[in-house]
């Protein structure tokens, strides 16, 4: 953030990264058990600033402010104070999409949002969504800082913006509330897609006015990529998310409780200060498997691959939820098979109902695809 | 649908010929809601975010006409259905509310036979054939003129692979589908009926064979290109405000889970639409209804048109009645212009750019942050 006054941060932060080439060997925050709520895909929170379709997210999910410290400026070395700022974020995920889902609630004894720059208060996020770790912003590139490149032995501040700037990992600064200008700064050369439907999408509700004290809510996606690209999603991978895989995610609430000054209180979840731009030193944080609740108890589910689709060879995947001590696979052409995962060879072509049944202690259950195996 | 007997009635309307034109029901043109982004339905199988949907958006069974079953009107006794679809703006989604009454409802069996709402979309309305060359009822002189001369060069598993469910999709979705995938996609392509393409609800108190009230809820994607490959080689179908695309569905009512007795209840005129894109109907992706957007609203947007000389087009693109603009082009220099073209001197990657519009409802403003680069 160059235009933002870190004052001795830097060399504290400077100190911590003498450690290490990169990228380091483990995230931060190993006193920490970060997780990302799994949503059952019929309860997906619509984006309308409330927090309502949040309350079957548990508590125990729920990362507030306490846990991040003062690093720079305003706030260096001091711990939050929820007189001041009180910040409780929940972060969520849904099997089948990749995207990422927050809940914001803050309560600041300043509001500040009206000017059209990056000043105000601001939420700043920090996403890798593969955790390959490894410096995401110009000023960290390997060669050098591309903006004091003088001799040639640097790439120029150009390449070091566009071919470099999260391209592997991505930063935002969302502006708390975004007044008269858009949700977020995406910082990079993706900022003209990235921060737009289908990639994001953000609402907030909130009464305060610029100077007011009080509360603000805010809830919004966004989609982490593997690789990122200046000219847009074509050229772009989106990072896969499943479940229990560990994705790297940081963040800073930077607190502006003055609108005559650039200066912010920097309030850190990462215990590395320039977290924003170098992606090993984001937090740990899991996406979790549907909790119990949402789960039954016995659920048949099963997919398949055509392996030679010459020979008409086919082999299925159980995919079942529960305990399960038997399976009976109807393949829909008058044979069956009692294994859990068979390959079959259709003798001739044709469309398939297929149906696998499944029983174990807690009960039976069944699942069928009507035509999903078609072979010609 | 091949394996069940479709009858004569539809072909005589089909005769016209090959490759239509025009879609079905040139006097009518249906209405697909837009959602706003902060009023995204959730497919929780409940009506209640539709509430903001109004009912002139609604396509009831009346619309629709039973071209199969003998039914000569619809009997709302025995069959009742209201449909509305949506979108928004940003997302390539067709969302559906599908409320249906049924005196019997059909869902016991793991097949085909079953209570069904075939949907049928062709994203960019191309029209043509959409399913496999094997299906008589489409491929033959009367509906499809010439195309239906087969070259034998051509494999069966070449033309079913390369053709069907490739350039519009269908969609037979199990109204309610119990110990079953949501629906059977029938198409080459069977991945687009998991997240993110699709996801389905449905929510309904009653036993098989018995009446009752269902709602279902769900959204598809439509694809200008969907293969057996997969979605990496899939191309989404472009939705924006105005756009007309074909789509079409047919209720299939089963009264009996021992007979293969059935109604079909088409909302298209011809009963192969759903094997042919070109005799779905007309729908229309409608703008953002007037309550649900401010009386003025500055937005913009920008094209690098030259990185080397670092040439930048703006776009206004606000809402509402707007007599000036001030354009902030973050380096010191500005414009009154409404889609002014800016050259700018040296790289920016930390340009704010701001636009202040102006006019008889007031006044707004819109900036953007570090978006406008420059090499």
């Amino acid at each position: 953030m160059k235009i933002i006054p870190f004052g001795s941060a830097l060399a504290i932060a400077a100190a911590a990264f003498i450690a290490g080439a990169r990228p380091a060997a483990a995230l931060e925050r190993q006193d920490a058990n970060f997780k990302i709520f799994q949503f059952p895909a019929d309860k997906i929170p619509v984006i309308d600033g409330k927090g309502d379709d949040w309350a079957i997210v548990p508590d125990d999910y729920i990362i507030g402010s306490d846990q991040t410290h003062g690093d720079s400026g305003l706030n260096l070395g001091k711990s939050p104070d929820p007189k001041s700022l009180d910040v409780k974020i929940k972060v969520g995920w849904v099997k089948g999409l990749n995207r990422l889902y927050f809940l914001y609630e803050a309560y600041d004894n300043y509001w500040d949002f009206t000017r059209p720059g990056l000043q105000g208060d601001i939420f700043e996020l920090a996403v890798d969504g593969d955790r390959s770790g490894g410096s995401f912003i110009d000023r960290f590139h390997p060669d050098g800082d591309p903006s004091k490149a003088t001799d040639g032995k640097t790439i120029s501040a150009r390449d070091g913006w566009f071919s470099y700037q999260g391209n592997q990992a991505q930063n935002y600064h969302i502006f708390v509330p975004a007044e008269g200008k858009d949700w977020c700064m995406a910082w990079g050369p993706q900022a003209s897609w990235i921060k737009k439907l289908p990639y994001s999408n953000v609402a907030y509700s909130y009464t305060v006015k610029q100077g007011e004290a009080g509360r603000v809510t805010m809830e919004l996606w966004i989609t982490p990529f593997d690789y990122a690209a200046a000219e847009g999603p074509g050229r772009s991978v989106e990072s896969v998310l499943t479940e229990n895989k560990i994705i790297g995610v940081s963040w800073a609430i930077m607190d502006s409780d003055d609108d005559r000054s650039n200066a912010h209180a920097f309030w850190n979840l990462s215990p590395k200060h320039t977290m924003f731009g170098k992606a090993e030193e984001l937090c740990a944080f899991k996406l979790m498997p549907l909790e119990p609740q949402f789960r039954k108890a016995i659920d048949a589910d099963w997919s398949f691959k055509i392996i030679n689709l010459d020979r008409r060879v086919v082999a299925f995947q159980d995919e079942s939820i529960g305990k399960i001590t038997s399976w009976k696979w109807d393949f829909g052409d008058g044979t069956t098979s009692a294994e859990q995962h068979p390959v079959h060879t259709y003798g001739k072509p044709g469309q398939f109902v297929v149906v696998l049944y499944i029983e174990g202690p807690d009960g039976k259950s069944r699942r069928s695809k009507v035509w999903d195996v078609t072979l010609r | 649908m091949n394996p069940l007997p479709r009858l004569l009635l539809a072909t005589g309307l089909a005769l016209t010929g090959a490759r239509a034109v025009a879609l079905d029901k040139p006097d009518v043109t249906y209405r697909i809601f837009q959602f706003p982004a902060d009023q995204i339905p959730r497919i929780d199988g409940k009506a209640d975010d539709w509430a903001i949907v109004p009912d002139d958006y609604a396509i009831g069974i009346d619309q629709m006409v039973d071209d199969e079953g003998g039914h000569t009107k619809p009997d709302p006794k025995d069959l009742d259905v209201k449909v509305k679809v949506g979108w928004v703006k940003g997302l390539n989604r067709l969302y559906f509310l599908y409320e249906a009454y049924d005196n019997y409802w059909d869902f016991s069996r793991p097949d085909l036979h079953n209570d069904i709402f075939e949907v049928v979309v062709d994203g960019d309305a191309s029209g043509g054939p959409l399913i496999d060359h094997g299906h008589a009822d489409v491929w033959n002189p009367q509906a499809v003129g010439e195309m239906s001369a087969r070259d034998p060069r051509l494999t069966t598993p070449q033309l079913h692979w390369a053709s069907h469910g490739v350039q519009a999709q269908n969609y037979h979705i199990f109204t309610p589908a119990k110990d079953k995938d949501w629906c059977m996609a029938w198409s080459s392509a069977t991945w687009i009926k998991e997240l993110p393409w699709a996801n389905a609800k449905c929510t309904y108190d009653f036993k098989p064979g018995e009446s009752g009230k269902l709602v279902l809820e769900f959204w598809i994607t439509p694809f200008d290109y969907a293969g057996p490959e997969g979605p990496q080689r899939a191309v989404e179908s472009v939705l924006s405000d105005n756009k007309v695309i074909g789509m079409s569905w047919a209720v299939i009512d089963y009264d009996d889970v021992n007979s293969n007795k059935r109604s079909f209840w088409n909302l298209s005129r011809h009963h192969t639409m759903f094997g042919n894109a070109s005799q779905l109907c007309a729908f229309q992706l409608m703008p953002l209804e007037a309550r649900f957007r401010p009386l003025v609203d500055a937005q913009w947007s920008f094209k690098v048109i030259d990185a080397d000389a670092r040439v930048v087009a703006f776009r206004d693109q606000s809402q509402g009645r707007v007599t000036s603009w001030k354009w902030d082009f973050g380096d010191g220099e500005s414009s009154t212009e409404q889609n002014p073209v800016h050259t700018y001197k040296q790289y920016h990657s930390n340009a704010v750019v701001i636009l202040d519009v102006d006019g008889p409802d007031g006044k707004a403003r819109r900036s953007k942050v570090w978006d406008v680069q420059t090499r």
